[in-house]
């Protein structure tokens, strides 16, 4: 099998799980998993403070080189420090991750259109929670001028209509795989919209890789197209 | 292993030719290796109880695999008493999901008591969507005040996960359905409070496949003769089908 990417992991304290899911977490389950490399970021960052929980990632990403690190931002807390955006590229972030639902704010945020066009110059991927009907839509008109990647997260199978008119529109746009677990779900992404659309993501070590990779697996998908989704597609759009 | 899906879906799935019918339904539960599953009708559960009920009970019929479990609404009581009454003798209906006016939000207590009392002749376990805390208390609320039935929260309070494990703990005639959230912690923690005789694997498909399920398990460390008991022994002994 080709090298797997996992697009979507995190560690740290989690209160929602009740849980400290620890790096040592991550790395088991990734080596479990034959899991090459995952793009990762502490949740200090989305539930505490950006620039403690970037350094936190910086740092675990140093030390292990199968991780890539993925900033978070807050909208609420930026003030216009475009210098600060750059860094984290130069320091080896590979993307931006933002959390509305969790933060507290929509795409219509004045502060969220001011930090997407500041980034825009960066040229980072971001990588966008969306859970609610309208918001991926909302996202992709907000976005409209960001030229680097889009990629939505946990888009469960209600959102799939949705996802797939939005993924044809913007050709930029992507999603990943941890709550397309909706049978059928993944084949009609990549029968509608594309395989190259698709990036293999599985939440750990909160949520279990075995589950992410069972619904690819069983998705229906031919062996070339679920290889693009477990790896090429993400390494492509990192590169 | 055989493995039992305790909660599973029929029609108005949003992608096409996904559980549209019986067929399709025992086709998804052969390719991924699910020998029955209990099945819920979302046509009873969104519009007509009635209908929605004796619909499901045509489809199954032709596939000896496939269960059924009546769908009551609170808010429909007079169809719904009228379904109990006309399907849930029949050895292929396993029990009565109890379900309010709108998905998600608890159902109220007051207006279930003509449902239950209902059932009680059956004696089969009552089914409640527990996606949140909130319908997890409603769900012990019911399982204290009518000790004679069973309870099953299906979606194991969700998120709210740890709320399903207390509930359960204080009322013993409360089961643990295993769809819902994915997350690690869940099935760890409910064994060590409750044991394995009281969980049982429900998927929740087609919304969330059974394999993905099926993984959440596979790296839950849960001991061989459990996982058997979770995935199938404590269904039949659950739905007296061992008889």
């Amino acid at each position: 099998m080709s090298a797997i990417l996992d697009i979507n992991t995190l560690f740290g304290p989690y209160p929602v799980a009740n849980a400290d899911l620890a790096i040592e977490k991550l790395l088991a389950s990734m080596q479990q998993n034959s899991i090459t490399s995952a793009v990762t970021y502490s949740t200090l960052g989305v539930l505490f403070d950006s620039n403690i929980g970037n350094n936190a990632t910086h740092s675990a990403c140093r030390e292990n080189p199968s991780l890539l690190a993925g900033a978070t931002l807050n909208p609420n807390n930026y003030f216009g420090d475009k210098a600060s955006l750059q860094n984290l590229k130069n320091n080896g972030f590979k993307l931006v991750r933002l959390f509305p639902k969790t933060q507290g704010w929509k795409a219509t945020s004045y502060a969220f259109r001011t930090l997407a066009q500041d980034l825009s110059a960066v040229g980072l991927p971001l990588m966008i929670q969306t859970e609610d009907a309208g918001e991926m839509s909302e996202f992709a008109q907000a976005l409209g001028a960001y030229s680097a990647p889009v990629i939505f997260a946990n888009v469960d199978v209600e959102e799939v209509a949705e996802l797939i008119a939005v993924l044809k529109a913007r050709p930029n746009t992507f999603v990943e795989t941890s709550r397309l677990n909706g049978v059928g779900a993944i084949k009609a992404v990549a029968d509608l919209a594309g395989a190259d659309k698709l990036l293999f993501g599985s939440g750990t070590p909160y949520q279990p890789t075995t589950s992410a990779l069972k619904a690819l697996e069983f998705s229906g998908l031919s062996g070339e197209a679920r290889a693009q989704i477990l790896g090429a597609n993400a390494h492509r759009i990192l590169s | 292993m055989p493995i039992f899906d305790t909660h599973a879906y029929l029609e108005s799935y949003p992608i096409p030719g996904v559980n549209q019918n019986a067929e399709q339904v025992a086709q998804l539960c052969q390719q991924r290796g699910i020998s029955n599953a209990v099945l819920f009708s979302q046509r009873a559960l969104r519009v007509d109880p009635l209908a929605g009920n004796h619909l499901l009970k045509t489809m199954i019929d032709p596939h000896p695999s496939l269960f059924g479990a009546v769908v009551a609404h609170t808010s429909r009581v007079e169809a719904s008493v009228q379904s109990v009454r006309d399907i849930l003798g029949n050895k292929r209906f396993v029990g009565t999901l109890l379900t309010g006016a709108n998905e998600g939000e608890p159902l109220h207590p007051l207006l279930s008591d003509e449902i239950l009392l209902a059932c009680r002749r059956y004696q089969k376990p009552i089914f409640i969507s527990t996606p949140n805390a909130a319908c997890v208390e409603v769900g012990l609320h019911l399982a204290k005040a009518y000790s004679m039935h069973r309870f099953v929260l299906l979606g194991m309070g969700g998120q709210d996960w740890q709320f399903a494990i207390a509930a359960a703990q204080q009322a013993t005639n409360i089961f643990l359905e295993t769809s819902g959230v994915l997350d690690l912690a869940k099935l760890p923690a409910a064994l060590e409070v409750l044991g394995a005789h009281r969980v049982l694997f429900g998927s929740g498909s087609p919304y969330q496949d059974p394999m993905a399920v099926l993984g959440l398990l596979a790296e839950a460390g849960i001991t061989a003769i459990n996982l058997q008991r979770i995935l199938f022994d404590n269904a039949v002994k659950l739905f007296g089908l061992a008889e």
